[in-house]
């Protein structure tokens, strides 16, 4: 979950309301309300290892992409960009969470949740002129180094050498072409106490003319312990500076927002937010993030 | 860093070799022929599917290395790679020559991988 840095400007009638609509990164943990260590093993061998790890942690959650974990050795670029199937496998994210009192050798609380992204039209791995970019990167860094000899010790420091030569800029013009796609994500999440549920669905105006770079409309609902809470959110902008007007519904009462916000450093982000929301005519000032799931 | 021993037949087709990519990630590879007191030779990089060797006889003298760079699509750090490779002489997979590394790319999404083949010809 990005930071972000609200700034009020309105007057101290206001207050923050802190309603997010968001599907957290890691749910599991989410619903414990804690603060975890979350754990994403890449292979069967770090999964296995992880959990033998976790065992002696006060709180440890795992994040996995079971898909990924099992057969992501067997899915090349083409066979991922030609079968929705394979994406909706590798787009779903299961996650385990478990948390216990450091006096104790039980765990305390175990929540289970489920991540699945149905459909995503920004995935980076379905760009072409992102992986042209990429691969043409690659391919003059090879080319500028000599074959490494079988008998010098130089892997490990050609390795990094190549690897360091590679920080190229084609994943952030992707990012500029690709923020404001088409997407939808859904998760669920719970453990004996408490339930929750997350959709976000997100419209990027694909083909229309003046928006189809510039735009995007969100819908998200949230259902957390039975109590159901609805938005819209129109977004106008790009993907490091936009701004959006916002709408949530929650026990019979709106509330409106509208929001500018900037991106300032990798994880830092500087928001203006004015909104109010009508209960007893008092306006207040929220501040909650919102913005559809990428894995 | 990997290095196999692949068995292959001396009166067999010219050995291929085959590097892929999972996680539908984005690679890049070239491939050298190491003959003893001769300079590597470049015979093949990412524009073939599989890549053709020499023949057996010359192969059991020789080694082969590959140089790969794998990067994420997805920004971020923890991606996961995987790489395959494995020969074939015709058509079927040789002995010894599969190798598959898996593992995280590093934080700026990106992992080289360097390594050779020597050949056992029966």
């Amino acid at each position: 979950m990005r930071t972000a840095l609200a700034l009020l400007t309105v007057a101290p009638l206001f207050a923050q309301s802190g309603i997010d609509l968001s599907i957290p990164p890691s749910p599991a943990f989410h619903v414990l309300g804690q603060t975890p260590t979350v754990i994403q093993p890449a292979s069967p061998r770090e999964f296995a290892v992880s959990l033998l790890n976790g065992i002696d942690q006060t709180g440890l959650s795992i994040d996995i992409a079971p898909y990924w974990l099992a057969a992501g050795h067997l899915v090349d670029r083409e066979k991922y960009k030609a079968n929705p199937i394979v994406r909706l496998l590798a787009g779903t994210q299961l996650s385990l969470a478990t948390t216990k009192s450091p006096q104790s050798a039980e765990p305390s609380g175990l929540a289970a949740s489920i991540q699945i992204r149905i459909f995503d039209l920004g995935d980076a791995r379905l760009d072409d002129l992102l992986a042209d970019c990429l691969q043409e990167a690659a391919q003059k860094v090879l080319a500028s180094a000599a074959p490494c000899p079988e008998a010098d010790d130089c892997r490990n420091d050609e390795n990094t050498h190549r690897e360091a030569l590679l920080r190229s800029t084609c994943r952030q013009a992707a990012k500029a072409r690709n923020w404001n796609r088409s997407a939808w994500a859904v998760g669920g999440a719970g453990n004996a106490q408490f339930d929750a549920a997350w959709s976000s669905l997100a419209y990027g105006f694909e083909g229309v003319p003046g928006l189809e770079s510039t735009s995007q409309f969100i819908v998200q609902w949230t259902r957390l312990n039975r109590q159901s809470v609805g938005g819209l959110r129109l977004r106008m902008g790009g993907a490091d500076t936009n701004v959006s007007a916002d709408w949530v519904g929650k026990d019979g009462q709106s509330q409106f927002s509208l929001t500018a916000e900037r991106k300032i450093g990798d994880n830092l982000w500087l928001e203006v937010r004015v909104g109010g929301v009508s209960s007893q005519r008092i306006f207040v000032l929220t501040s909650f993030h919102w913005a559809p799931v990428r894995q | 860093m990997a290095r196999q021993t692949a068995h292959i037949k001396s009166g067999g087709g010219t050995p291929e070799i085959e590097i892929r990519f999972g996680n539908a990630n984005v690679g890049a590879y070239r491939v050298f022929l190491w003959e003893a007191g001769r300079d590597p030779k470049q015979i093949g990089d990412t524009a073939q599917g599989r890549v053709s060797l020499e023949s057996p006889g010359k192969l059991a003298i020789a080694r082969v290395s590959y140089e790969a760079i794998i990067q994420s699509p997805e920004p971020g750090v923890n991606q996961p790679y995987s790489i395959s490779v494995q020969i074939y002489q015709d058509g079927r997979a040789v002995p010894g020559s599969s190798y598959l590394e898996r593992g995280r790319l590093n934080p700026d999404g990106a992992k080289s991988v360097i390594g050779f083949i020597a050949f056992e010809v029966s």
